[in-house]
């Protein structure tokens, strides 16, 4: 059981953060596309899944899952999006996500005077928390080669 | 008696090229919300995707995205009442209250239904292209807080998806049953010509019973 990779987007579509651990494929594109895409797969996924929706929705938006990895989402009421890719054994992220946005990204980047909204984060510090909280996970192994 | 789990909502099947060739709907719960109002009216109102749908506003079980589907116990059509009065002009005038409108979530149209099976189309192949792990499929769960979406895509390009509950189990081996009747019952008739949409009888009913004998098994067998 692994986490391959992580995206944190701001609400307008800025990546903010990305890290890798167990990345085994490239997406064939520049990394700025990628984001892109990325970006633009989450939104219409979201609109997609807000009109076909029987019920009102609360959450919205959960996960998606292919035959080799399973993609985990959460939104903040303020437009931040944190987006984990991890292997198909992975139970439900919701709290963990949660976890990182209230734990690490609140308290090493919002609290951060010298950290600017809307702009890719530069702090060292929220690298390596992060990294350090991605590899204490219960279901992280770091994959031999 | 026992209680029937409505819990499998619709079944699509999308072609090769993105096209919906097929589309069912089982069960879609449906909240509907009439309240009798006096002016002025405290939710905001506006036109989108030629609805009037509350843009601001929440009360009673009325909820943003809600669209008025009727007004005084008279159907709207879009963004005109049945009997041809403009929706959003006829509410801003205080003569007309006080007024019973009925809002409710928008029903999806045909059209909208097809651009939505299209859009999926495009999202399942997305899945793959950003996939860090190497030959990955396309999407094929796709999990909500309302509902589940199951996609088994076949070694010719057709999709079958299935909206279902989120608690329904068995849908994977639905899939498969749904795939062999669409081989038994449109892809062995002469006269169906493939990719094109399935108007066969035997199909629908075949389709019918299959998802009822799912939804009866489903929610207390094993999983699926």
């Amino acid at each position: 059981m692994t986490v391959y990779n992580l995206y944190i987007f701001d609400r307008n579509g800025t990546c903010l953060h990305y890290s890798e651990w167990n990345r085994k494929k490239q997406a064939g594109i520049s990394k700025d596309e990628e984001f892109k895409l990325m970006y633009g797969m989450l939104f219409s996924i979201r609109s997609f899944v807000s009109k076909m929706s029987p019920l009102d929705m609360k959450d919205g938006f959960l996960a998606f899952q292919t035959s080799k990895y399973k993609l985990h989402y959460y939104e903040t009421p303020t437009g931040l999006k944190i987006v984990m890719n991890t292997d198909l054994g992975v139970p439900n992220c919701r709290e963990i996500l949660h976890q990182i946005y209230s734990t690490l990204f609140v308290e090493y980047v919002v609290k951060n005077p010298l950290c600017s909204m809307n702009e890719p984060i530069q702090s060292e510090l929220f690298c390596t928390k992060l990294d350090g909280f991605i590899r204490s996970l219960p279901f992280f192994s770091a994959r031999a080669g | 008696m026992p209680v029937v789990n409505m819990a499998i909502f619709s079944v699509y099947i999308v072609n090769k090229a993105g096209g919906l060739i097929y589309q069912y709907d089982s069960y879609v719960p449906r909240s509907e919300n009439e309240k009798t109002f006096s002016f002025p009216l405290d939710l905001v109102l506006k036109t989108h995707d030629e609805r009037v749908v509350v843009a601001f506003g929440q009360r009673d079980g009325i909820r943003v995205g809600h669209a008025v589907l009727s007004i005084n116990g008279v159907d709207v059509n879009g963004r005109y009442t049945s009997d041809g009065k403009e929706v959003i002009e006829y509410l801003k005038d205080p003569t007309n209250y006080p007024v019973a409108i009925r809002f409710g979530r928008p029903r999806l149209s045909s059209n909208e239904k097809l651009m939505l099976a299209s859009m999926f189309h495009s999202l399942f192949a997305i899945g793959s292209q950003l996939s860090p792990e190497e030959r990955s499929s396309g999407i094929e769960m796709l999990e909500t807080d309302t509902f589940k979406l199951h996609c088994f895509q076949t070694l010719t390009g057709i999709k079958f998806i299935i909206l279902a509950d989120p608690r329904q189990a068995g849908i994977d081996s639905l899939l498969r049953k749904i795939y062999e009747i669409y081989s038994d019952f449109a892809l062995k008739n002469p006269f169906y010509s493939l990719e094109m949409p399935i108007r066969c009888e035997l199909f629908d009913q075949n389709l019918k019973l299959a998802l009822e004998v799912a939804e009866k098994a489903g929610t207390f067998g094993p999983g699926s």
